[in-house]
């Protein structure tokens, strides 16, 4: 990348600062305007160049300044209809991604985003209620037998678990766990991230209010569930400010989506030899 | 926005849907919570604390650098993603507890202006330049951040552009609205957003950089930003006036990050002409109670190197973006650092910035740098928390989303980039009061990634059984002060002593997390003569016993689940101000950039996967914030 910044640049200290932008630079001067247009040098564009020079460099550039900077965007020009010319573009994936990129975004930018009513709103959250449900709780206390503390962790909590069954104050019991032995209401996604899956999963066939045993990644923990919150699906007041950004992004993917529908229909793709249960797949796909 | 009718208390009603066990007796013998920010109690509440991890450093498309990287995900999208779901191609292992975008604030105004078709700039030559990512215009962009004077761009906010501070202050506005969305008010309190931006002040080339974070809703309507005040102590001045004392619910903190891109800057103690220097450290050690030091742009803890903060400390050889031989900066600053240049100063790091603290407090009777530490990501593609060596995309949209492309990236520092790490904060519940509270009372730590959990406590007097025992947070609490803190007054002949506990990250099935080789305990104290030492103490773990196979990534050999230590440091002077803060050492894992070489094949590897100044593997860790000893 270094190599495309010329050299008199590089010397100048205001723009050392332009170090950060070179990846940039390089990319989008693959991708300047310029293909059809003139090579030609004219009084607008020297005023042009002596414009952007002065604001670069923070003076008023020399006219041998201009010509080195016009020179090198001739430069730059004459390499980018070479470029195209030998199908340098064709292939180059960088080159595709950013315009697939591009072209993605102007259709999004199509969409109208208008304003919903509660109706549409709650049309988003009912579409999908899993992603909006908040998932059960559960508050719990926990005495832990650390797999590095006991060969058998197992018989350990065994134990553990009879003398709390017989009443035993689970505070006094146990080893040492960093996050405590009480836990709030917490969904099973929090506990995964402490003690891992196996624990989490336990949690569901538990019975409230009584102690039993689960696994973990730790070792073996008794736990009893001291409370339970189960799932719900929020009402609209709730959830308002996040349909509304939901219902917009889909509004967005829509807009998306039709501009592909559109261009499926103007690049047809040909089926050859294709077997006849492919060919209907693809056109269940609409493709 | 809509907001909820506006309530100053809000009185605990009983868990309705819990169960009537009364079986949770502590969580009840509370007295009700009150909410600045009102929601429903959180049901998660713990008095012992909760662990929670997120990230207070995250860029989108309104920061003008990340736009010009191609990134289109918008604060919305970066709150949806840090909440697990997928935005851009990409979603989260695991979805963090809280976030805060933090944007920067300069240029908000003048990014939508050149991004928005039909807007009054948008066909200015500097706007076209602009949306083609041309070099000079990002140069632009950048030097007007670099200024004592700094001046909004005539062509885009003078006469016949753009409104920029009422175009600024709607941008904010949709800002707080994403924040707003994605904040959790329900009482399964899943997700706290804080509403945040980046200041950008930049002098001589050095960082000066600070993330700004509201403690609730009610935040200025504008935010101060390098343009309406230049230098920190004008934004602290008016953070304080503007938010702290002129607007009721309003409280905050900045948290500077990159002090190791500051060649000095950011922590040499500056007076105003005319200010008393104990008022500023005062206003400085309220308003900036934290560090970041630990993010995408490299490690700030610690570096071998660099004169007064101790002895070569071999895992003080992590992360670092400049490999170069660097001038010390002694006791002066330089310039640069931005463009990992100029002198390399200790107050770049963790430990010379704590131990200038208390020699500022010996001077002025006020410790302007008792500092906190967290870490976080500093992305700049809107995607909070990705923070896993094995899934890393880089940090610059399209430019570094591919293997090859990141490990010949050039910004700032391609390969030796990170992906960066969390904040974890123990907190009682998660709304945005309580972890802002944890946050300001430095319950907080950082790590490089890894969800590692840690507590740290100091007492005078712990039982040595401690570690042994389940009720040590219990204990703990009652007897002493947990990381963060400053321990009270010495009874007579009695020595300080810590206890460090914790348990590995268990990772995901995908995943696994690694185990721990080491705990250690890093001491800073001032002599008799108020210079400074750093002394690093291993307390706990096998240290090195462990490896990685280098061509599969395959850990050989596991660390420990949990280490835990009761420690009481064996030549506390009680006539010296003291500092202990905790390291925590996982087992050695493949970094991310070697991982990248291993996808290609041999042959077309470039050559930086062959450079030995690039480390393969990874030592990830966790620092926790400093408890404080005052001489007695």
């Amino acid at each position: 990348m270094m190599r495309r910044v010329p050299r008199r640049v590089l010397s100048e200290p205001l723009v050392h600062f332009a170090v950060l932008g070179l990846v940039f630079f390089a990319l989008h001067a693959a991708l300047a305007p310029g293909r059809g247009e003139a090579l030609a040098v004219d009084g607008e564009r020297v005023r042009a160049t002596e414009l952007a020079l002065a604001r670069r460099l923070g003076h008023d550039p020399t006219p041998a300044e201009i010509a080195a900077a016009l020179r090198i965007e001739l430069d730059e020009q004459r390499l980018y209809r070479e470029a195209l010319a030998l199908g340098l573009e064709r292939d180059d994936p960088i080159v595709r991604r950013r315009l697939i990129q591009k072209l993605r975004f102007v259709h999004e930018d199509l969409a109208d985003p208008g304003e919903p009513d509660d109706a549409a709103l709650l049309a988003v959250r009912d579409a999908d209620p899993a992603r909006y449900t908040t998932p059960a709780r559960h508050a719990l206390t926990q005495v832990f037998a650390a797999r590095e503390r006991h060969a058998d962790p197992q018989a350990a909590a065994q134990a553990l678990l009879q003398r709390l069954q017989a009443g035993v104050e689970p505070t006094s019991l146990g080893d040492l766990c960093v996050h405590g032995q009480r836990f709030g209401e917490r969904p099973a996604a929090a506990y995964a991230g402490i003690f891992g899956a196996k624990f989490a999963a336990a949690l569901s066939d538990m019975s409230p209010g009584t102690w039993s045993i689960a696994p973990s990644e730790l070792g073996w923990h008794v736990v009893r569930i001291d409370s339970i919150s189960p799932p719900v699906l929020p009402e609209l007041a709730t959830l308002r400010p996040r349909l509304r950004a939901d219902w917009e992004a889909t509004r967005r993917d829509a807009s998306s989506e039709a501009a592909l529908a559109e261009l499926r229909a103007r690049y047809p793709a040909t089926l050859i030899d294709v077997p006849p249960a492919m060919a209907t797949a693809l056109a269940e796909q609409g493709l | 926005m809509t907001r909820m009718t506006r309530m100053t208390r809000m009185i605990a009603p009983p868990l309705a849907l819990a169960l009537p066990l009364a079986l949770a007796a502590c969580n009840n013998a509370e007295p009700p919570r009150t909410y600045d920010d009102p929601r429903e109690p959180c049901a998660d509440h713990n008095p012992q604390r909760n662990l929670y991890f997120g990230d207070l450093h995250v860029h989108t498309a309104y920061s003008f650098d990340a736009w010009i990287s191609d990134v289109r995900t918008d604060p919305a999208g970066a709150y949806r993603f840090a909440r697990g779901e997928e935005v851009a191609g990409d979603r989260l292992a695991r979805p963090l507890d809280f976030a805060a975008v933090t944007d920067h604030a300069e240029y908000l105004a003048e990014v939508e202006g050149c991004t928005t078709p039909g807007s009054l700039v948008y066909d200015t030559q500097r706007c076209v330049d602009f949306r083609a990512a041309d070099d000079a215009a990002l140069v632009q962009f950048g030097l007007g951040l670099n200024s004592e004077t700094p001046k909004r761009f005539e062509d885009l906010c003078g006469p016949g552009g753009l409104d920029c501070p009422a175009r600024a202050a709607a941008v904010w506005q949709r800002v707080q609205d994403a924040g707003e969305q994605a904040y959790d008010r329900s009482a399964a309190c899943e997700f706290t957003s804080l509403i945040a931006y980046e200041w950008s002040g930049v002098r001589k080339l050095a960082n000066l950089h600070r993330n700004v974070i509201f403690r609730t809703r009610d935040v200025p309507a504008a935010p101060i930003s390098h343009f309406e005040a230049p230098t920190a102590f004008e934004l602290w001045s008016r953070l304080q006036s503007e938010c702290r004392e002129g607007l009721p619910g309003c409280d905050v903190l900045a948290i500077p990050h990159n002090s190791n891109w500051s060649n000095g800057n950011l922590f040499v103690p500056e007076v105003p002409e005319g200010s008393d220097p104990a008022a500023v450290a005062r206003l400085r050690a309220e308003l900036e109670p934290l560090l970041e030091v630990y993010q995408h742009k490299g490690d700030s803890e610690c570096s071998n190197g660099v004169s007064g903060i101790g002895e070569p400390d071999e895992l003080c050889d992590f992360e670092k973006l400049r490999t170069d031989e660097f001038e010390d900066c002694g006791d002066g600053v330089g310039s640069q650092g931005i463009l990992s240049r100029g002198c390399v100063s200790r107050l770049d790091f963790l430990r010379g910035i704590l131990l200038r603290g208390m020699q500022e407090e010996a001077k002025l009777g006020v410790n302007p740098y008792r500092l906190g530490v967290i870490a976080s990501t500093d992305t700049h593609n809107g995607t909070p928390g990705k923070v896993e060596e094995a899934t890393y995309r880089g940090h610059f949209g399209t430019l570094e989303s591919d293997p090859a492309a990141r490990l010949t990236a050039a910004i700032p520092a391609g390969p030796r980039n990170s992906p960066g790490g969390l904040v974890a904060v123990w907190s009682e519940e998660n709304s945005r009061e309580a972890i802002f509270d944890a946050l300001r009372r430095r319950e907080v730590y950082g790590t490089s990634g890894p969800r590692i959990a840690v507590r740290m406590f100091a007492a005078w007097d712990l039982p040595n059984d401690l570690c042994e025992r389940a009720d040590l947070v219990e204990v703990a609490d009652r007897r002493g002060v947990p990381m963060g803190g400053v321990l009270g007054e010495r009874p007579e002949g009695a020595a300080p002593q810590l206890v460090v506990a914790a348990q590995r990250d268990v990772g995901t099935p995908e995943h696994p997390g690694s185990g721990l080789a080491r705990l250690q305990i890093v001491k800073g104290w001032l002599d008799a003569a108020g210079d400074g030492h750093i002394a690093v103490f291993d307390v706990a773990g096998a240290g090195d016993e462990t490896s990685v196979d280098m061509d599969t990534c395959e850990p050989r050999g596991a660390g420990a689940d949990a280490l835990c230590k009761v420690w009481t440091d064996p030549d506390h002077d009680p006539t010296l101000p003291t500092f202990y803060y905790a390291r925590v050492i996982e087992t050695p894992t493949c970094r991310w950039s070697w991982r990248d070489c291993l996808t290609l094949p041999t042959g077309e590897r470039p050559a930086i996967c062959d450079d030995p100044t690039l480390p393969r593997t990874i030592s990830e860790r966790a620092w926790t914030s400093p408890i404080w000893v005052d001489p007695s």
